[in-house]
Parts: C-alpha cells; structure tokens; sequence
C-alpha cells in the first residue's frame, strides 16, 4: 500500500481529464431518461427542481467528490476505502469506504450487459436487421423481448447466443482499456469516444429538426417536453424525480469521481474542472437529450402519442420507439448506428468510470499490477454479466438496479458527504477544495455542503424508500411475459398497450392476472400456457381454440379468461400500419409465467456477497498494512 | 423551411420557449464561462 501519491499514474492533459471525467458523467440516462422525466413531471416546469437540485445537490457533490478523490490521491488511494480512512481515523470509515467498491461491483456486472444491447444494435442497423421487409415482419417490442431472452417465443433470436457475443464483446473492450492504464487507456478513450459522441448527437438533432411534418411535428415534441404545468412544481415526487435525475446523471456515488479525481496532482485545480465536467454533463443531458428521441417520435407518433412512449421508461424509448422511427426513416444503416454508436460509447464511458475504482483498489491497497487487477475485474464481470443474461427474464437487472443503482448510490453519498463536512471538517474540506483553485467557490456553498445536501440526501433516500414499500417494489411478483408464434411470417404486428379495454374487463382481467400470480406463488415454479386466437376487425382479441396450461394454471385461463387477460391487461391488438386490422388465421399465443422469488434471493444474496467481499478485503488488507508497520518500527 | 415551421407552429407556446431558451441559454453559458476561465488559467500557467 502506498503511503505516498507520488508515484502514482497521472492523466496526461487536463483537457483529457475533462473528457473523461464528463464521459463518466454522460451516460445512458442523458439522452433517454431525461427527456421521458421531464416531459412527465410538469414540462418546462419540472427544470425549475432540476435548476435547484443541480445546485443545491449536483455542484456542491461534485466539489466533495472530487476533494475526496484528490486527497486520497496524494496519499495514494484511488478507492474510497482508503480515502475515507485518511479523512476519518476511526476502524470503521474503511469498512463505510468499501461500500464504494461493492456498488460499482454490482453495478458494471448489470450495466455492460445493457451496454452491450446498445453494440448489437448498431450492428443490427448497419445489417438492417430489425427493418420489416416482404416476408418478415419485425415486432420490434418482440424483436427486443426475445433478444435479451424474456420472450416465451424464438421468431427472430433462437436463444442467447448474439446477446452473449456482444456482451463478451464490450466487457472484452471493457477491460482492454483498463488493462491500458489511465492516461493510456481511459484518457484515450475519452479524447476518441466524447467528441465522436457529440459529433453524433449534432447529427441526429440536425436530422431531427430538419423533418418534415408526419403524424405530428417537431414543435409538439418540443411542446411537450417544455411547456410548463405549474399545478406540478409543489408535487413532492417532481422534487424527488429531479433530485434522483441530477445524482444518477452526474454519476455521484459510484466512487468513480473520486477515483479520477485520485489521479491529479496536489495542486491541480479541482474547482473548476468539477464544475467544468458537470455543465458539459447539463450540456449533453438538457440540450441534446430533449432534442433528439421526443420531437422524432412526436413527428412519427403524433403528439398524442408522444406522452405514452415518455412514460414506457428509458430502454422502452432507446431499443422499441427509436428503432421504430429510426427504420421509417431513410438510411437505418446511418442514423441507426449513429443512434445506437452514441448510447453506446455514452455508456462505455461510464462503464469504465465505474469499474476503474475496484481497479485502482486491487492495485493501491493489494499491490497487483495493472494488468492482474484488470484480468481479475474482466473475470467477475463476465461471470456476473453472464449470471445476469441468463436470469434477467426474472428481473435481476431491474432488482441490482434497485439496490446497487438506485438505493446505495444515495446511502453511499450521505456516507461521503457527512465524513467530508462533519468529520474531516467543512473548513478543512473547503481549503483542501480550494488548493491550487482556479476559481473561488461561493462561501454560500459551505452552508450547503454541510446542511443542506445531507438533508436533500436524507429526504431523496426516505422518499424513495416510502415508494418502494408503497409500490411493493420489495417483495418479488411473478414475472408474466407472452409471445406470438410465427409472428414475423404475419403481415401484421401484435402491439402491446395499444388500446384500452373497457372497465369491466379491464377488472376482469386484473382478476385474472391475480389468480395467474397466486398459481404461480402456490406452485413456486415456472408455469406455462398457450392458447390459439384470432383478431377481430379492430385487431381486438377471440378465443378460437383450445387452451392449454400448466394444470395450475389451468382453472385461472380457462374459457374466455387468457383472451379478457390479452386485451384487459396487455392491452393487445392486431396492426397493420399502426391502425387495429383483422386476422382471421389463428395464431398461438404462448404465455410465461415465471416463479422469481428464488431467483431474487439468489441476486440479493450475491450482491450481499459482493459487498461483503469488499468488508473482508479491506479488513485483511489493513491488517497486513499494520502488520507490515510493526515490523518496519 | 421545416426550421421556419418550427417557429410558426402555435404548440409551443411563448412561456414554452421562455423556458427552453431560457434553461438552453444558462447551459450553453456556463459551458462558456468555464472554457473561458479555464483557457485564463492556461494563459496564466
């Protein structure tokens, strides 16, 4: 273990640092999740919270990010295990510290198997593997579905084999970079991947705005996203989205600032390049995120439409609705691989951020080489990713995501932020802040940093947790998934939640699913039916054949009850052309109902695992330091 | 011509491009201010 930050590596120019700090920051989430945000929680109004939770939140928590990081750096931590205990002399700040190496754990092994769907995908634009063409109908929804392995059919992907290549294919990029070190590696990657990032996203917002009006216009798009519902602005879950959007956009939490920040000089600025990596951030998420998916799918959708798809959730906007769009403009192989080249390189800026700490913690505090600890990191990566492909069809991504993604980064900030102000001292913290400054911080911001961001941080973590226990987000439900066999030999598509049912049987079918669920939780194990139907003239659903099911399954789809369930529940319809057609031919319908509470034990346990592993390294590791300290006194 | 249409459209309302403009305009701001700082702290060495 080093006690000295001075033979640690560097970064090679600070221009390098800031394209590689910003490209930890963007990600994903800048370009999908924002915009579906903000254009439901109030428009124009919901950038009111998002203003002041960037202040009063985002800036103050990169400035002690980075403080940390630095400090920790010249006393040669890269990870926050050691930083924590160089601020705080107590046993236990190491073990709070090695939070931030089981979180990024958790986090890379879910986030590259996303990542690597976004490299796939540009190949499949290039390829035009996902446009319809005579004789092949692509169900894009389906398409995706059977893509990660969720959907119960196999019309277009016959098992996991494409999702596997291109997941060993990025955690293989992945860990290359890594290997190559941080000025050689990291910095290289940024100084490649953020200009060509901002290239494609000029050209798909150039593209965008230069479309010509279809079932809408770019001005509707625009109108929802930024005109303001001031009734929204006193609504506590807007406050709590904006605050939750600024911490997963600026990657707080993850010690990934921290570790870049490890890598600078004592007096290098800190400041300015803090504030400098989250306006470029602001800049990608608030410009190009509400320019680009939402004004194309109102010009393709319709203004009506557009509400619906920004509520689908972020992968529902990035791999089902801009595919859509994307394949109904000219050129799939171009705009498509620009679209999809841009979330990925957004993502595998960030994915090495995130990954680099645990790096930087095998070689700090374990003493490996560089290319050991990468070796070791790639190793649990692909083994964890892998785990995560082959079970995601019972929600363990959504799950790590939960945990890791959501609940830890906030408990795990906190942590930080009260080591920073109220242990190390805000006086101390702010002259550390301040050394080698480029600029002079606001004095304003000592009171914020010491009272106001832990308090946000409190009411972020109690305001999430009081949803999560409303919503029943901890108690594992049935993962229920249909598909339709043969489906790309139809001229038709089948489009989920394209209509919906009346009252009643949009109750009858909650009935239904209720009895579905408690098969499923009675049998504790995967349940299967499948059942022919056919569509009438608006694409509406009739039983036209025999049911077949799990025989406890049986008695809850029996009759009419799995076609109530199809229209009240899935809101299912037969298309063509975006308008209810229908199908006299019978199609069979396959339906997956799958038992997940095993399965979520499983994810919980290894993520415990995952943080535990953390605890016991550092514990061995400090106990051979101070082993090593009493033999040289 | 379709950028014309984009302004004479009438969904976006005036207050909707206050707000765009207006958030557009801090962000594009402070982006400048920092390159603008940072290229005075190269000068300065």
């Amino acid at each position: 273990m080093t006690e000295s930050g001075n033979d640690r590596e560097r970064w090679g120019s600070r221009f390098g640092l800031i394209l590689a700090a910003a490209g930890n920051a963007v990600g994903i989430g800048n370009l999908l999740r924002f915009p579906s945000l903000a254009g439901q929680y109030g428009g124009g109004a919901f950038l009111v919270p998002y203003l002041i939770c960037l202040v009063l939140l985002g800036l103050p928590m990169m400035w002690v990010l980075w403080t940390i990081g630095r400090y920790g750096g010249m006393h040669g931590h890269g990870s926050t295990p050691g930083m924590l205990d160089r601020m705080w002399r107590n046993p236990i700040a190491k073990y709070l510290g090695a939070i931030g190496i089981g979180l990024p754990m958790v986090f890379v092994i879910y986030y590259t198997y996303v990542e690597g769907w976004c490299l796939a995908y540009s190949w499949f634009s290039l390829r035009e593997d996902f446009a319809s063409t005579a004789g092949r109908t692509v169900n894009l929804r389906s398409y995706l579905a059977e893509f990660q392995g969720v959907a119960p059919t196999t019309n277009y992907f016959g098992g996991f084999g494409v999702a596997f290549a291109f997941l060993a294919i990025t955690i293989g990029l992945n860990v290359f970079v890594l290997w190559r070190g941080v000025s050689r590696g990291i910095e290289l990657l940024a100084k490649i991947a953020m200009p060509l990032l901002f290239v494609f996203c000029v050209i798909l917002a150039v593209r965008v705005f230069t479309l010509p009006p279809l079932k809408g216009s770019v001005n509707e798009g625009l109108a929802f996203l930024w005109t303001p519902d001031f009734s929204r602005i006193f609504d506590p879950n807007v406050w709590l989205a904006a605050a939750g959007q600024i911490f997963f956009t600026l990657s707080i939490g993850f010690g990934s600032m921290e570790c870049y920040a490890s890598y600078l000089r004592e007096k290098d600025d800190i400041a300015l390049t803090g504030l400098t990596t989250a306006s470029t951030n602001e800049f990608v998420e608030v410009i190009f995120g509400s320019a680009i998916a939402i004004p194309a799918a109102a010009v393709f959708f319709g203004g009506a439409a557009v509400e619906p798809i920004a509520k689908s959730g972020t992968f529902n906007i990035g791999m089902v609705s801009m595919p859509e769009i994307l394949r109904s403009m000219p050129n799939l192989p171009f705009y498509g691989t620009v679209w999809f080249l841009l979330l990925f390189f957004a993502a595998f800026t960030s994915s090495v951020a995130v990954a680099q700490p645990i790096v930087a913690f095998l070689q700090d505090e374990a003493r490996w080489k560089r290319s050991s600890a990468a070796i070791a990191v790639g190793t649990l990566w692909i083994v964890g990713s892998t785990f995560v492909m082959f079970t995601d069809r019972y929600g363990t991504s959504a799950e790590m995501d939960f945990w890791a993604g959501t609940m830890g980064l906030v408990v795990f900030s906190l942590i930080e932020v009260v080591i920073f102000a109220w242990i190390f001292g805000i006086h101390r913290g702010w002259g550390e802040l301040h050394r080698g400054a480029d600029i002079r911080v606001p004095r304003g911001f000592k009171f914020v940093i010491r009272w106001v961001t832990p308090l946000i941080l409190l009411a972020v973590t109690a305001g999430w947790t009081r949803n999560a226990i409303r919503d029943g987000t901890l108690v594992p439900k049935p993962a229920i998934s249909i598909g339709v066999v043969g489906e790309e030999a139809l001229e038709g598509q089948f489009a989920e939640g394209a209509v919906t049912a009346p009252e009643e049987i949009r109750a009858s079918a909650a009935e239904v699913e209720r009895r579905i669920v408690a098969a499923v939780k009675g049998a504790q194990k995967n349940l299967e039916a499948k059942g022919e139907f056919t569509f009438g003239a608006n694409g509406e659903v009739r039983t036209a054949g025999s049911i077949t099911a799990s025989a406890e399954l049986a008695e809850a789809l029996a009759g009419d009850a799995f076609a109530t369930w199809l229209e009240g529940a899935k809101g299912l319809r037969y298309e063509i052309g975006g308008k209810g057609a229908s199908l006299d031919r019978p199609v069979r319908v396959r339906l997956a109902a799958r038992f997940t509470d095993r399965m979520i034990r499983i994810t919980r346990g290894i993520m415990a695992g995952l943080v535990l592993v953390s605890f016991i390294a550092v514990g061995i590791l400090w106990a051979r330091r101070r082993a090593e300290s009493r033999v040289a006194g | 011509m379709t950028l014309a249409l984009l302004f004479a459209e009438r969904s976006m309302t005036p207050v909707a491009w206050i707000f765009l403009l207006g958030t557009w305009g801090i962000i594009v701001a402070l982006n400048l201010w920092c390159v603008v700082r940072i290229l005075g702290a190269k000068r300065k060495g």
